[in-house]
């Protein structure tokens, strides 16, 4: 019998992990020798003090707050992770179980704490909070590495903008000089025109001279430079112009006899006219010019032959499309005049606009046509875009504000109003 | 009757003391932003960096649910919680229990607090390292209840909820705070109930806090720790009728 007690003793004094038992009044009555030893302190010492006495300041406020009312609501707590304090100061960490005794009334008996020795498994914990520290930090820094990246991506890209911007304005300048030199040129050329023939017109007019050749050039020279400067004031967007409702299905129709003359035998034209076209304000002329222009450069670009196309559609812009363009969203009227020649380079492209450029060579192109076509079509509040493939041909596109006439501002104010109601 | 819990629980705190009130007055339990079964997503960083956020917080629920000349029962952080919301909206409460209350845990010349500076940097240290350690811990209290389904799930509710994070900022808050000014200007009546052992709020902490109040009544507790709601019901529960029925026992919420 005895030796049973001094077994079970030595079971409970020597076990691998510390024992308290506490009375209902939480004091400890009773610890076993692992658990004093752990501490450094004589069994004696833990009678009568309770077991959070023995924490760091941080346990003895969990101990508190959080473990000692989850105890008195479901009578255990379990694997809670506590600092000890050694009687040296130092620190033990350690994992705590435990458990209330109740006898069959319920009353509380004692409870029982056990404690296990936790150093291996907090060490490996904080290793593990380090590593994961680490690695956060890691990526951090990674992401430090991207958002760096990002932005020296933006800011080549944003140097590149700048560098191109700087070159189309060089290009802008470009033009202007060629425009320029080309207008002093020309004037110059009809100048000397009207300049030779007035001065001979004096020479013959003293010697009483026929003089209606020398009146006739003059009259071309001057006509000459007064359609330049017309031209010019297109592209400057500020000619007059005469807008009027019109249809650009019965345009098309009607300059399509004068189209074929123009286009030669070996370039077919063909019509696709839409039905329903809405209504253009437009000056007429200005409009057949920009054909008649389109036309020109269509034949040009088919010196083989081809086929020409001038379609007309109702065509809407959205949002997206109006600002990446420049051009208000809305309904147009688009008339495109499409070849199957021989495409431009986007180089060609990019200055097809500009005044007085031309790669027809000298005394074959002016380098004005789309220049007046792109200063009219802007004039007028439309939109012009050119779509190339080189060896494919060129369609160009040009969209006229859609007109409300007055047949139609009424039908449209109707179904507005029906739409409100 | 309100009763607001302290830092660490929920509502569940009262389960052993709200029912001997339940039959006189309205009972109002609630669980602060961040703990129990509040709305986690409510949480705002900002406004919980005081007391005066909690505060505000109670002031909203008391009007919300029409209180006034009520009593407020606040244990530990919340008692100091229910001072601040019965300075700024006296008419809500005509009497304030107050559970193991500090308006400042750490030392301060004079003032005894409980805590050094050290201390309390030591624990919330603690909480920043520990983070692993005790949210494991909490897990596997809760996980591991088998028996007793009812009570796990009413854990789970409370403990789960607790994000540690917020735990860690409710502890700063609460550890950090100092409204030793705040107690001269109370206008409600009070009951500083006072736990023997306390080491959170220590006796000469519920003193200090009873001297100061301009009108006071100060219970020393035989329960030993900071819960004596937990503890000792019965014991508490007697405190605060005795005091209840020392004034006007006419007055209901
Ligand atoms: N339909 C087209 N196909 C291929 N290239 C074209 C076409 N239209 C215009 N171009 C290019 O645009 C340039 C400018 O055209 P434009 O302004 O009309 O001047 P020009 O016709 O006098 O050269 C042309 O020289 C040509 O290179
Ligand atoms: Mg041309």
């Amino acid at each position: 019998m005895s030796q049973g007690i001094d077994d079970l003793e030595d079971l409970f004094d020597n076990a691998p992990c510390g024992y308290v038992s506490a009375g209902p009044d939480g004091r400890i009555t009773k610890a076993n020798r692992t658990f004093a030893t752990w501490l450094g302190r004589e069994r004696s010492e833990f009678v009568g003090r309770r077991f959070q006495d023995f924490l760091n300041i941080a346990g003895k406020i969990y101990y508190e707050t959080h473990f000692a009312p989850l105890m008195r609501m479901q009578g255990f707590f379990n694997e809670v992770a506590l600092d000890l304090v050694r009687a040296d100061g130092s620190r033990l960490p350690v994992l705590v179980n435990a458990v209330e005794r109740r006898d069959e009334k319920g009353a509380l008996r004692f409870v029982r704490i056990t404690i296990f020795n936790a150093s291996d498994r907090r060490r490996y914990e904080r290793e593990l909070l380090e590593a994961r520290r680490s690695a956060e930090n890691a990526n951090a820094e990674l992401q430090e590495l991207n958002r760096t990246l990002e932005e020296r991506i933006a800011e080549a890209v944003e140097a590149r903008m700048k560098s191109e911007a700087a070159l189309r304005q060089a290009q802008k300048l470009e033009a202007v000089g060629q425009l320029t030199g080309g207008i002093a040129h020309d004037f110059n050329n009809m100048l000397a025109v009207i300049l030779s023939a007035l001065n001979l017109l004096e020479r013959r007019l003293a010697k009483g001279e026929d003089i209606s050749q020398y009146i006739a050039a003059a009259n071309d020279g001057a006509s000459r430079a007064a359609a330049l400067t017309q031209r010019l004031l297109a592209f400057s967007r500020q000619q007059t112009l005469a807008p009027e409702p019109l249809y650009a299905n019965q345009m098309v129709a009607e300059m399509s006899d004068l189209l074929r003359r123009t286009l030669g035998g070996t370039v077919r034209l063909e019509t696709v006219l839409a039905g329903g076209l809405w209504q253009v304000l437009t000056d007429k002329n200005a409009l057949e010019n920009a054909i008649f222009n389109l036309a020109i450069n269509a034949r040009d670009a088919m010196p083989q032959g081809g086929r020409l196309t001038i379609e007309t559609a109702n065509s809407h812009l959205d949002e997206a499309y109006g600002a990446e363009h420049d051009v208000k969203p809305g309904q147009y009227v688009m008339v495109a005049v499409t070849d199957t020649g021989t495409g431009m380079t986007s180089d060609v492209m990019a200055k097809a606009f500009d005044p007085f450029f031309t790669t027809k060579g000298p005394g074959k192109g002016t380098g004005l046509g789309l220049s007046q076509v792109f200063g009219f079509v802007k004039q007028s509040g439309g939109h012009i875009k050119i779509y190339s493939e080189i060896g494919q041909g060129t369609s160009i596109k040009i969209y006229l504000p859609r007109y409300y006439g007055a047949a139609e501002t009424r039908k449209h104010l109707e179904a507005k109003a029906r739409r409100r109601a | 009757m309100v009763f607001a819990h302290g830092f660490g629980c929920d509502q569940n705190m009262w389960r052993f003391v709200w029912p001997a009130f339940a039959e006189e007055y309205r009972i109002v339990l609630f669980d602060h932003v961040g703990c129990g079964g509040s709305d986690l997503k409510a949480y705002d960083v900002g406004k919980y960096t005081s007391l005066e956020g909690y505060a505000d917080d109670i002031i909203a629920i008391c009007r919300e649910l029409d209180v006034t000349h009520g009593i407020f029962v606040g244990h530990s952080v919340s008692a100091m919680i229910g001072a601040i919301a019965s300075i700024q909206a006296p008419e809500l409460f005509d009497d304030l229990v107050m559970i193991g209350p500090s308006p400042r845990y750490i030392d301060d010349q004079e003032y005894t607090g409980g805590f050094s500076e050290a201390q309390i940097h030591e624990l919330l240290d603690f909480l920043d390292d520990n983070h692993m350690g005790w949210s494991q811990a909490m897990a596997t209290v809760i996980m591991g209840n088998p028996d007793r389904p009812e009570l796990s799930e009413e854990l789970i509710n409370s403990f789960c909820m607790t994000d540690p994070e917020i735990a860690k900022r409710f502890a700063r808050v609460t550890f950090l705070s100092d409204n030793r000014a705040d107690l001269a200007r109370v206008t409600a009546r009070a009951l500083v109930l006072q736990c023997s052992e306390d080491v959170i709020a220590p006796q000469a902490v519920g003193a200090y806090v009873h001297q100061r109040l301009p009108d006071s009544a100060f219970v020393l507790l035989q329960a030993t720790g900071h819960c004596p709601n937990l503890s000792a019901p019965e014991e508490t529960i007697s405190a605060m009728k005795t005091f209840f029925e020392a004034r006007d026992p006419e007055r209901r919420i």
